[in-house]
């Protein structure tokens, strides 16, 4: 420890050290989000047009039949066809009823 | 020049490298704060994306509904409505064609599950016949050739023969869905001859709808009359104000999120305030010290929303929104299986994203705006 | 080279905790040589040190660099020229803890944009040449006092500066590190670089070092 330096400026032992920086891991952790959002945007196109056959299909029955409420709330009569409900519907029980299924809470009284 | 070689780019690596060394120094936390930004993004996007998927799925079969619905109110209360209507109706000028539309609900105790009944005019099936929707044929655990029995409304059973169970890619619009012969229908409710649910109106020009609703009006002073518009404006309303609430609840917890980093940076530790005397000492100018915290801030956010916005598309439109189908379905017993369309909204997106990202930075940058403009002498005097 | 008129720094002017670190100071400083300032601890040399080196702004006065004067100078620039010219050592080292030794080293060179490779292979050398390149990777606080000191000297090496700014080098060191650490200034001043520090450690006047002494008492030279 008491010895100069100079005698230990010959050598350079060097070991192999990393040479990782913060910021090429910051740049592949963004290009792969960003080339995982560019990939489902993409596909974007895809999923819409196998979708868009199945709801022609679906479209045909409902078209035919003309009830085109789509059958998100079935627990009850009166939230089933929400578009064609009328105004008492919603509060069958009493005026201030306050919702007794998961539903209802989700599905305003139809406006006057 | 080459901008990868130059000197400002260089400069701007070198920050970066420190901003990621400093998320580095205390990862349990940073990883944390990940976590829970990334799900609350996912949960923000999520509902988002499905609410408007939705929304679209419900305004495209809304396309079919009817132009005008002619219902009767008796006492305030949905009545049946004689064939008589549909006659003064048929005449009417504008109307193109009118018919009865003959429907209505039962429900199953033994299934616990409310039915749509509809005889059809168009196509109907044969008597003791009946068609039923795959979801359900699913719930019951019937298929084609079975024979399902409902009490009718006088108590007694009746029996239909399963002739047809409609394709799974229907089931948004006929997953509660029976189709039953128009006689078999009168019979089953005890709706006399003559009358019907309600009746469906088509109209020769659609500008004209308003007026058309308004001679029906003239002409049957008991009628409620609904047009389309109207329908697609109620589907609106509901999941407007449903995605409403769930975003409020959603944007609450974003904010408190972004007070509660604000509150943890804010009074920046002795120890952060040294280092950035340091830096400054060592040659760092205040807007380097600013960049590069500005590099952390957004680093952490950047990637959190692109992991959770990925993560919610993902979500809602290769896995058909599991999460949500659990609390919509509710007390359902009959629930339709289907899969949404999505559709890029750029706007959408970026709103998305500059709320996210935009707060959490700003919280982490502010507390360190003093400190970075002392001049590094400080750090001499200890 | 370095030149003080009529330097005075006020701290917290016009409050009651108001107080004058340094007061009409005026001297130069000759390039090349190792210059030491001698007072005891509150005698204002620290702030001297700062003010030489552009860390600071004076109250009032004027601070020349090569016949240039820096005291006015806005942010942007003081610190550029900064970097380029003087090294600082600290008293408490004032390592990045969580950092690593190369880490370290290599700070005062991000905001020169010079290219990472360049950088990283001079702080190697530099950790080398202090006997340190096995600690290269070693995290700041791990390290003892003495390699501190020198992880220190190393990284106010980096941009090549020709004025080596040292507040009490020897304040936490042993004798024989002490000693140690005087052998590098001397190397330093071989090299052709100005060593200006502060001290009132008797072993660094005794270690026949120092080629001027500047004499500090109640923030006024007095030699």
């Amino acid at each position: 420890m008491a010895e100069s330096i100079d005698s230990q400026k010959t050598q350079h032992r060097m070991p192999p050290v990393s040479s990782r920086r913060g910021s090429t891991l910051a740049g592949w952790a963004l290009a792969a989000g960003s080339l995982a959002l560019l990939l489902i945007l993409l596909d974007s196109g895809r999923l819409a047009a196998v979708h868009e056959a199945e709801l022609r299909q679906g479209q045909t029955r409902a078209s035919l039949d003309r009830l085109t409420d789509p059958a998100l709330f079935t627990e009850a009569r009166y939230a089933r066809h929400a578009s064609q409900a009328d105004r008492h519907a919603a509060f069958q029980d009493h005026p201030l009823a306050l919702e007794h299924f998961p539903a209802g809470s989700l599905m305003p009284p139809p406006p006057p | 020049m080459n901008l990868f070689r130059s000197a400002w780019f260089e400069r701007q690596r070198g920050l970066i490298d420190y901003s990621v060394a400093n998320l580095g120094r205390r990862r349990g936390r940073n990883l944390g704060l990940f976590m829970a930004y990334t799900l609350l993004v996912f949960l923000l996007a999520s509902v988002v994306l499905y609410g408007d998927a939705l929304r679209r799925e419900a305004r495209q079969l809304l396309a079919d509904a009817p132009e005008l619905v002619v219902q009767r109110i008796t006492a305030g209360r949905h009545d049946l409505l004689p064939d008589a209507w549909l006659e003064q109706l048929r005449g009417l000028r504008g109307v193109r064609a009118a018919e009865g539309r003959l429907w209505g609900y039962h429900y199953d105790p033994a299934a616990q599950a409310n039915y749509t009944l509809l005889a059809p005019n168009d196509a109907p099936p044969a008597p003791g016949q009946i068609e039923i929707g795959a979801a359900l044929a699913r719930a019951s655990g019937v298929a084609v050739g079975d024979v399902l029995s409902l009490r009718g409304f006088d108590g007694k059973p009746f029996a239909f023969n399963i002739s047809r169970v409609f394709e799974s890619e229907s089931e948004l619009a006929s997953a509660d869905l029976m189709r039953v012969n128009p006689a078999d229908l009168r019979a089953f409710f005890g709706i006399e001859p003559g009358r019907y649910t309600d009746l469906a109106l088509t109209v020769s020009n659609p500008s004209e709808v308003r007026k058309v609703a308004e001679k029906v009006l003239d002409r049957l002073p008991g009628a409620r009359v609904i047009a389309r518009d109207e329908m697609r404006r109620t589907y609106e309303a509901v999941f407007n104000w449903r995605q409403g609430v769930l975003l409020t609840f959603l944007s609450t917890i974003m904010l408190a999120f972004a007070l509660l980093a604000w509150d943890k940076a804010s009074g920046l530790s002795a120890e952060e305030r040294r280092e950035i005397g340091i830096l400054k000492a060592l040659g760092w100018d205040t807007g380097d010290v600013l960049r590069m915290k500005l590099w952390e801030g957004a680093l952490l956010s950047v990637c959190a929303f692109l992991a959770g916005y990925v993560l919610a598309w993902l979500h809602v439109f290769y896995a058909d929104a599991p999460l949500f189908t659990a609390v919509l379905k509710g007390w359902s017993v009959l629930y339709p299986q289907f899969s949404l369309a999505p559709q890029i909204d750029m706007a959408q997106m970026a709103t998305l994203f500059f709320l996210t990202v935009l707060p959490y930075v700003a919280a982490t940058l502010a507390p360190v705006w003093r400190a970075a403009t002392l001049d590094p002498d400080e750090v001499m005097r200890e | 080279m370095i030149e003080l008129v009529q330097v005075s720094k006020t701290f917290n002017a016009g409050q009651p905790n108001e107080f004058t670190a340094v007061r009409e100071v005026s001297f130069g400083i000759e390039p090349g040589r190792i210059t030491a300032l001698r007072g005891p601890s509150g005698s204002g040399k620290t702030t001297l040190l700062g003010l030489i080196g552009g860390l600071t702004r004076p109250s009032s006065g004027r601070v020349r660099l090569d016949g240039r004067d820096i005291s006015a100078l806005p942010e942007r620039f003081l610190t550029e020229l900064r970097r380029a010219t003087f090294g600082f050592v600290f008293q408490q080292f004032q390592l990045i803890r969580g950092l690593t030794v190369l880490e370290n080293v290599m700070l005062p060179a991000t905001p020169t944009g010079r290219p990472y490779a360049e950088v990283r292979a001079r702080a190697l050398q530099l950790l080398a040449d202090f006997d340190l390149d096995g600690r290269a990777e070693a995290r700041a606080q791990w390290l003892s006092g003495g390699e501190a000191q020198r992880v220190a000297i190393a990284r106010a090496l980096i941009n090549d500066p020709k004025v080596i700014l040292a507040d009490e080098p020897t304040a936490h060191l042993d004798s024989v590190l002490s000693r140690q650490i005087l052998a590098i200034f001397a190397d330093l001043r071989a090299q052709g670089r100005s060593v200006i520090l502060s001290s009132h450690d008797p072993l660094v006047f005794e270690f026949g070092l120092v080629e001027r002494v500047v004499e500090i008492r109640d923030g006024q030279v007095t030699s």
